[in-house]
């Protein structure tokens, strides 16, 4: 397979907080326009769009569905429902722009004044009638994963809490996280956090925030005359095994989800893991980064922790992780929270992080969805 | 894309919950069991297949302990499980009347019908041997 010739050269993101006081629509053109800025272009130059699209072309037609071309006041020559953003907006983006679908392609997402305090985000609770009825939510579906594996492995859970507290005390030292000064965490604090779903503790699962963030791909020779350092798009591959939070999802069935995603985008871009300087994770649990591990390769299926732990991922750490705080720390802003890895990523290999910077690192790799999702993807960025 | 009319396939399970009794869909075809109900069998694409009885029996694939109920008709905490059920099919479900220092993977389990929030629900208790 080709090496791409597409590069980011713009991102954007807003202020992430718990709940705002604003709307989504206001929220997803405020990344935009940071997106643009950051990329020293205008709307004017933007062909392609991802994010959520119900018209034109769609079919929900109500009154005051979201109509991108309305809102930005212009056509496009590509449009992209993708969902959710993340690794897919990027792949898809990436794919438009080499095929000549589009020059410019804008990938954003986000939500705000949706999140009730103190309530568990709507979009955690399908309302299917063989989900619903047991009092099913996002993450009880992880756990069940996780269950199986900590039964057949009994993994340290202070090793495996230390993955926690390394996260999450990395977005305590970031001005731009959610729980930024929350912390530090010692790995005895995440396991005496309040059960939720077993064996998962609070302060092993995800936020649900609010927040937007965007980034603009565009061709490796357009790139060159943006003012920010391109950042490469060197491979990247999906796996969709099933329809997400319906059906019981097994650990033996998924225990290694994603690893023929990497293999492909590895072999795109032509580098091995080793090769990787920077991971920046889907962290929906704690325990998703040792799969992920695991997955790669990198540890045998059940030491995860302990390598992890040997090892080390914070900042001197083997293996940087989620340097922003990840998804427990820094922000989750629902269907486009996985932007949040790939903003991180551009942030680390320009060297403009915004807390810690991990230095001189060339290669990222970024993840998206999980085990318990039933769907995984991942992308090779490059400076 | 939704099938032109949703609740066809799951409305007769509902029914039958209605009088205590499991079923789910037997491909008429392959003879598979699945869930939850499809307008086609997952292992043939045959569209001919009926709801069959289940002996209800089952074992414990995996469960999780909930201590942030959704609301106050949940007991604290609850168990949620996924149940394999004999004729090889599964489904997700609630354990009931077990404390949850008691629950195991591996345990053998039979269905327990329980009205919950108005409606015939298909939760499942541990069998003693
Ligand atoms: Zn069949």
């Amino acid at each position: 397979m080709k090496k791409p010739e597409v590069a980011i050269v713009g991102i954007g993101i807003t202020k992430q907080a718990k709940s705002m006081d604003t709307n989504t629509i206001q929220i997803c053109q405020e990344a935009v326009q940071k997106a643009l800025d950051d990329a020293g272009m205008n709307m004017a130059e933007v062909d392609g769009i991802a994010a959520r699209w119900p018209g034109p072309g769609g079919t929900e037609l109500d009154p005051g569905v979201v109509d991108w071309t309305g809102i930005f006041g212009k056509p496009f020559r590509w449009v992209g429902d993708t969902y959710p953003q993340g690794i897919p907006g990027l792949l898809d983006a990436a794919a438009a722009v080499s095929f000549g679908l589009c020059n410019v392609a804008i990938v954003f997402g986000g939500q705000a004044g949706v999140l009730k305090r103190e309530h568990l985000a709507d979009y955690t609770q399908p309302t299917n009638e063989f989900v619903e009825p047991w009092g099913l939510f996002t993450a009880a579906h992880f756990a069940m994963v996780a269950q199986v594996y900590f039964q057949k492995f009994e993994p340290d859970r202070l090793k495996m809490s230390y993955i926690a507290a390394e996260i999450r005390n990395a977005g305590a030292q970031n001005p731009e996280a959610v729980m930024y000064e929350k912390g530090p965490y010692t790995p005895e604090d995440i396991i005496q956090s309040p059960k939720i779903a077993e064996p998962f503790h609070l302060l092993d699962l995800c936020l649900a925030t609010e927040g937007a963030s965007a980034f603009i791909i565009t061709s490796t020779e357009r790139a060159r005359d943006c003012p920010q350092k391109p950042i490469r798009i060197l491979g990247g591959s999906s796996e969709w095994y099933r329809q997400q939070y319906v059906n019981p999802v097994r650990y033996d069935e998924v225990k290694n989800l994603g690893k023929e995603a990497f293999q492909r985008a590895f072999k795109q871009a032509e580098l091995g893991v080793e090769d990787i300087d920077l991971f920046e994770l889907y962290d929906i649990n704690t325990w998703e980064i040792v799969r992920q591990f695991e997955t790669l390769g990198l540890c045998d299926e059940g030491g995860g922790s302990d390598f992890l732990f040997e090892n080390g991922i914070g900042a001197n750490g083997k293996y940087p992780t989620n340097t922003d705080g990840g998804l427990l720390s820094f922000s989750h802003t629902g269907w486009g929270g996985p932007n949040l890895k790939v903003i991180e990523a551009v942030r680390q290999l320009r060297g403009q992080a915004s807390g810690f910077q991990v230095q001189e690192a060339k290669h990222a790799l970024v993840t998206g969805a999980g085990s318990g999702a039933q769907y995984f993807n991942a992308a090779v960025l490059s400076v | 894309m939704t099938p032109d009319n949703p609740g066809m396939l799951t409305t007769k399970f509902w029914d039958e919950a209605r009088n205590e009794r499991l079923v789910r869909p037997v491909c008429g075809r392959c003879n598979t069991s699945f869930f939850s109900p499809q307008i086609l069998c997952p292992k043939c694409q045959s569209g001919k297949w009926e709801f069959q009885k289940s002996t209800g029996k089952g074992s414990i694939y995996s469960y999780t302990i909930i201590h942030r109920p959704p609301d106050d008709d949940y007991p604290n905490p609850y168990i949620i499980i996924d149940v394999e059920l004999e004729e090889g099919w599964r489904m997700y479900s609630r354990l009931i009347d077990c404390s949850p220092s008691e629950v195991r993977i591996g345990q053998t389990v039979k269905v327990a019908f329980q009205v919950f929030k108005g409606k015939m629900l298909p939760f499942f208790k541990v069998e003693e041997d």
